[in-house]
C-alpha cells in the first residue's frame, strides 16, 4: 500500500478512547476548547488567528506530554494560562491585536446577547470590553485569568511563575479601573 | 456594578481586594458597616465583571458569521460546546491524536482558518486506488468522492493549512499514547508560500504501512487539525496528487472556507 490517508476520528469516540486505529485524544475536549478560544479573544488575538492560537496551545500540551512532565492536574486551568500568554505574546510580537469593543460591536446582535436581558446588556457589555481593552496587558491576562477562567490567585502565581502580590496588585489595578470606566460611562 | 465610591479610600480599597482574592475577611471586618457596605459593592461588581467576561468570552469565540447569513451560524451542538445529536463538527473539533508535537510549521504560520467548509459527502480525499487506505472512521469515502483528490481539490486547498512535500526523517513514539510524531524536513510548500524547514504532527502508531525515515511524503493538514488529512507517500502517488493540488491552488485562491 503506497497511499495512506490520515485517520480521523469521530468525535463521539474521541474521549472513549478506542477507534479501529487507536485512542485518540484530543488533549483539549470541545469545552476546554471554547475556552482557550475565549480567553484567546479576550486577550486581543484577532478573530482569524484563533484557531492558531488553539492549535499553539494544544502544542504545548502534547509537548508536556512528551517530555514525561504528565498531564496538568487542571487542563483547563492549564490552558486558561498558556492561552493567555499566548495572547499577551500575541502583542509583544507587534501582531495585530484586536481591540475586543469593536469585534464586540461588530457582531451581528443574535450572537452578541447571550441572553434575552437586552439592550443594556448589550451596552454593559461594549463598556467592559472597551475597558478591557485600555488595560495594560499584564492587567487583562491576570484578570481575564481570575474572573473568566476563575482561577485562584495563587495557582494564577504559580502559573505565571510571579509573586501572589504582583497577582493581586495587578488584579486589584485592573478591576479599580473597569469600576471607574463603567462609572464614568454610567453604565452601572 | 454598584456604586464604588462609598467609604474612605483604604477601606473601598480592602473591600475590593478582599472581593477579588476570594481571601476570607478578618475577624469582625464585617462588624465595621461601612466596610461591610463596600465588601458587598465590591463582590456585586465582580459577580457582574465576571458574568460579562463568560459572556463576553463566549461571544467572541464564535467563529464569524459569513456575510449574507442573517445570523452568524451556531454549532448545532450544546451551549456547553460539547456536540449535539447530529452535528456536523469542523474539522478543528474532531479528535486529535495526543503525541508530542504537532505541526511545527505552525508555529510560523498565522493564517487564519476558522472556517471549515461544509462538505456534503464526509471528509477525506478519496483514494483512486481501491486496495489503499482504509476507509475514514466517520463515514469513509463514499463512491462519489473516489476520484482522488482533483474533485474536490480547491475546496481542500482553500480549507488546508498546511500542504508540504519533504521527505520523514523521524518517527518517534509519543510517551504514554498510541502515537508516533512524525517529523518531516519540507522540500517544498504548497501552502502557505513558505514556512519552517521541518513540521511535525501525529499519527496513529497503527497506520499501514508504517512510515519509515527517508520515505518521501506529501503532507495536506486542513483547518484546526493536527493529523493529515491526507499523507501520501510512493513517487507515482504523490506525482498523481501533487498534480492535483497545483491545479487547485490558483483556484483555491478566490474560495473561502465556510462555517459550520
Amino acid at each position: 500500500m503506497l497511499r495512506r490517508r490520515a485517520r480521523r476520528v469521530q468525535e463521539d469516540g474521541a474521549a472513549t478512547g478506542e477507534t479501529a486505529g487507536g485512542p485518540l485524544d484530543d488533549p483539549l475536549d470541545a469545552v476546554q476548547e471554547r475556552r482557550v478560544r475565549a480567553v484567546l479573544a479576550l486577550g486581543g488575538v484577532p478573530q482569524a488567528d484563533l484557531p492558531d492560537g488553539v492549535q499553539q496551545v494544544r502544542l504545548r500540551l502534547l509537548e508536556r506530554a512528551a517530555s514525561g512532565a504528565g498531564a496538568p492536574r487542571d487542563v483547563s486551568a492549564w490552558a486558561a494560562v498558556v492561552a493567555s500568554n499566548l495572547a499577551v505574546d500575541w502583542h509583544r510580537a507587534r501582531r495585530r491585536q484586536e481591540r475586543i469593543g469593536e469585534r464586540l460591536a461588530s457582531l451581528r446582535p443574535a450572537a452578541h446577547a447571550v441572553d434575552d436581558s437586552g439592550e443594556d446588556t448589550k451596552v454593559l457589555s461594549l463598556a467592559v470590553a472597551r475597558g478591557l481593552d485600555e488595560l495594560p496587558d499584564a492587567q487583562r491576562q491576570i484578570l481575564v485569568l481570575r474572573f473568566y477562567a476563575d482561577l485562584p490567585v495563587r495557582g494564577i502565581a504559580e502559573e505565571l511563575g510571579i509573586p501572589e502580590g504582583t497577582v493581586k496588585s495587578r488584579l486589584h489595578a485592573a478591576v479599580r479601573a473597569l469600576r471607574t470606566r463603567l462609572h464614568e460611562d454610567e453604565v452601572v | 456594578m454598584a456604586d464604588h465610591e462609598s467609604g474612605t479610600g483604604d477601606a473601598a480599597a480592602d473591600a475590593l481586594r478582599a472581593a477579588i482574592t476570594d481571601e476570607p475577611l478578618p475577624d469582625g471586618a464585617l462588624e465595621d458597616e461601612e466596610f461591610a457596605a463596600d465588601h458587598r459593592a465590591a463582590l456585586a461588581d465582580v459577580a457582574v465583571l465576571r458574568e460579562q467576561l463568560k459572556m463576553i468570552g463566549a461571544a467572541l469565540a464564535e467563529p464569524e458569521a459569513p456575510p449574507g447569513d442573517p445570523a452568524p451560524r451556531r454549532s448545532a451542538g450544546r451551549p456547553d460546546g460539547t456536540p449535539g445529536k447530529g452535528s456536523r463538527r469542523p474539522r478543528a473539533r474532531r479528535a486529535f491524536a495526543v503525541g508530542t508535537m504537532i505541526a511545527t510549521a505552525l508555529a510560523g504560520v498565522v493564517v487564519g482558518m476558522s472556517w471549515l467548509v461544509a462538505r456534503g459527502g464526509g471528509d477525506g480525499v478519496s483514494s483512486s486506488d481501491a486496495s489503499s487506505s482504509k476507509q475514514d472512521a466517520d463515514g469513509g469515502a463514499t463512491d462519489s468522492e473516489k476520484a482522488g483528490g482533483a474533485r474536490n481539490g480547491p475546496i481542500r486547498i482553500a480549507c488546508a493549512r498546511i500542504v508540504v512535500e519533504g521527505t520523514v526523517v523521524r518517527v518517534e513514539g509519543a510517551p504514554g499514547t498510541r502515537q508516533d510524531l512524525v517529523t518531516v524536513d519540507v522540500d517544498r510548500y504548497y501552502k502557505p508560500e513558505e514556512g519552517k524547514g521541518e513540521i511535525t504532527f501525529p499519527m496513529a502508531m497503527d497506520a499501514h504501512p508504517p512510515l519509515r525515515r527517508g520515505d518521501q511524503a506529501l503532507v495536506v493538514i486542513s483547518g484546526g487539525a493536527a493529523t493529515p488529512d491526507i499523507l501520501t507517500t510512493g513517487e507515482r502517488e504523490i506525482a498523481y496528487d501533487r498534480a492535483w493540488i497545483l491545479k487547485a491552488l490558483p483556484e483555491a485562491d478566490g474560495l473561502r472556507c465556510t462555517g459550520r
